[in-house]
């Protein structure tokens, strides 16, 4: 325990904070032209949860479902995994929660996102709209490029943050089960940032702590 | 005490003489054009160069082309220059598919001296493992294998033996970091026929001068020395203080040829690795072991120097 004790963040760190970026424009780069219905995903997820319709829940989960699939497989399989032995691990962690929102949107009653004008439900909006309209103006606010942008249903910080989102503005039981790991990779992806000194390491983990907050505001 | 220049060519002319009972050795490179200075290997008696190649973090640059190129100048450019060592780990992410990119740009320089480790709990998976990194270096066979932060040491060690014994490859050691497990690297020195140990070593961290650099003159052990920069925090640390007015009279002008010539003066030390991805930089770290290096007075006088910082 003590030698464990003993290493810090950096330590972990496997790659320098170029080779990340450089990660993110080269994804991008492949995924051309996935941006254009990643970008109407996003609407979508939107439009749904301000304009509930019957299935709402159901469609708002399934395209998350879908998202963190693609996630799992382009981002962390395909892309992660050169820098990040790791990532071969976390990928099926990460499409477990594709199934989960998949199974979830199948339910006879599916958590269903509803925004209303309460303290909860303008904090998850505003989470909401962090992860899919804030999310790609990061990295060239920090001084990386624009061509590392992150985008919702293609890289996971902002699809995590859009989960979360997404599931404090639901009703049901059941959507806590969607909380975990979306929560869990926030506080990592948070970890890592700090580690590479990028300036941003914050965002993900404050999203996360606002829409948990907005989840249990909801609820009570 | 700082030694003339004078002084210190006539300690390692004594050095070299003294070195072929002991094992150690400084010698240039060329004495036509100066490269860097040359350490035997104890258990053989062949020489390699000082200052080699890490690649912890700086070749993990995954598929990506520029990167994978600017990589493949920085082995160019250490090779060019006469380097020889390399160092990798299958924990390094794609640094042993970088190095075999670069070395396959290059033609495979017969100069290399490959290093790397074995990295698993399972020493039923270490086989396999070893494959893939000769695979990943596209090289016949590797020099050096070493069991990575001592994990599973005893059954790899075993296993280390059998195929250096079979001749499949040439060296075998021990690593570790950060200065840690220091007593059990102590008693796997004192226990087993090494030909090198890697730890960590710099001007900040020199718990290694206690014990483990003595015992490995006693028992006839090669030292890699990996973190000689703490990377690169121990040059950004100093960066904003002066260089001592004597600094130039062992040739360091930088701090980077300053804390590396205070690594490599040691006597035990066989070759340190520091990894960078500059062309540069790898190229003041070999001209940093081709001139002068501080005696032990002024290697203490260097401790002390930068303990007031």
């Amino acid at each position: 325990m003590s030698v464990l004790l003993s290493y810090s963040l950096s330590d972990f760190l496997l790659f320098s904070p170029r080779v990340y970026e450089r990660l993110f424009e080269l994804h991008n780069e492949a995924m051309w032209p996935a941006h254009c219905v990643a970008v109407l995903s996003g609407f979508a997820i939107i439009s749904f949860v301000i304009r509930t319709r019957a299935w709402s829940g159901r469609v708002v989960y399934a395209l998350l479902g879908v998202d963190w699939l693609v996630v799992a497989w382009a981002f962390f399989l395909r892309r992660y995994q050169t820098i990040n032995w790791a990532a071969e691990y976390v990928a099926p962690v990460i499409a477990s929660e594709g199934v989960l929102l998949l199974v979830l949107a199948v339910l006879a009653r599916p958590p269903d996102p509803i925004f209303r004008r309460t303290p909860a439900g303008v904090t998850a909006i505003a989470v909401l709209l962090v992860g899919l309209l804030g999310y790609p103006l990061i990295a060239p606010l920090s001084g990386r490029s624009w061509q590392s942008a992150e985008l919702f249903a293609l890289t996971p910080d902002p699809t995590a943050v859009v989960t979360l989102a997404v599931v404090a503005l639901s009703s049901g039981a059941a959507r806590w089960m969607a909380i975990l790991i979306p929560t869990a990779w926030c506080i990592v992806t948070g970890l890592t940032l700090w580690a590479l000194s990028w300036p941003d390491f914050f965002v993900a983990p404050l999203a996360a702590a606002l829409a948990l907050g907005a989840a249990v505001g909801k609820s009570r | 005490m700082l030694a003339s220049r004078r002084t210190l060519l006539k300690a390692i002319a004594a050095a070299t003489v003294s070195g072929a009972a002991t094992g150690l050795a400084f010698k240039p490179a060329n004495s036509a054009t100066v490269g860097p200075l040359q350490r035997r290997i104890p258990t053989t008696g062949e020489e390699v160069p000082v200052v080699g190649l890490g690649s912890w973090i700086t070749f993990n640059v995954g598929n990506d082309p520029v990167l994978l190129d600017e990589c493949a100048a920085v082995i160019a450019a250490f090779f060019e220059d006469g380097g020889r060592m390399i160092d990798s780990s299958p924990m390094y992410g794609s640094s042993q598919s970088t190095i075999g990119y670069g070395l396959r740009k290059l033609g495979y320089p017969q100069q290399l001296f490959s290093a790397d480790k074995v990295w698993t709990s399972l020493p039923s998976a270490s086989p396999q493992q070893m494959e893939d990194t000769r695979s990943k270096w596209g090289v016949q066979k590797l020099d050096l294998m070493q069991v990575h932060n001592l994990l599973a040491w005893e059954e790899h060690l075993d296993m280390l033996k059998a195929r250096k014994a079979a001749g499949e490859i040439k060296y075998i050691g021990v690593t570790t970091s950060h200065g840690r497990r220091h007593n059990a690297l102590e008693q796997i020195m004192k226990s087993q026929d090494l030909d090198f140990v890697q730890i960590t070593y710099n001007i900040i961290d020199r718990q290694a001068e206690a014990r483990l650099l003595p015992l490995a003159r006693e028992r006839s052990i090669g030292v890699i020395v990996n973190r000689p920069y703490q990377r690169g925090d121990l040059i950004s640390r100093f960066s904003g203080e002066a260089l001592p007015r004597w600094a130039g009279e062992i040739g360091a002008s930088s701090w980077a040829q300053f804390l590396l010539k205070f690594i490599i003066g040691h006597p035990a030390v066989t070759c340190a690795i520091p990894a960078t991805t500059r062309v540069d930089h790898v190229r003041e770290n070999l001209a940093t072991a081709a001139g002068i290096l501080p005696d032990e007075a002024t290697r203490r006088r260097m401790a002390e120097y930068v303990g007031q910082l």
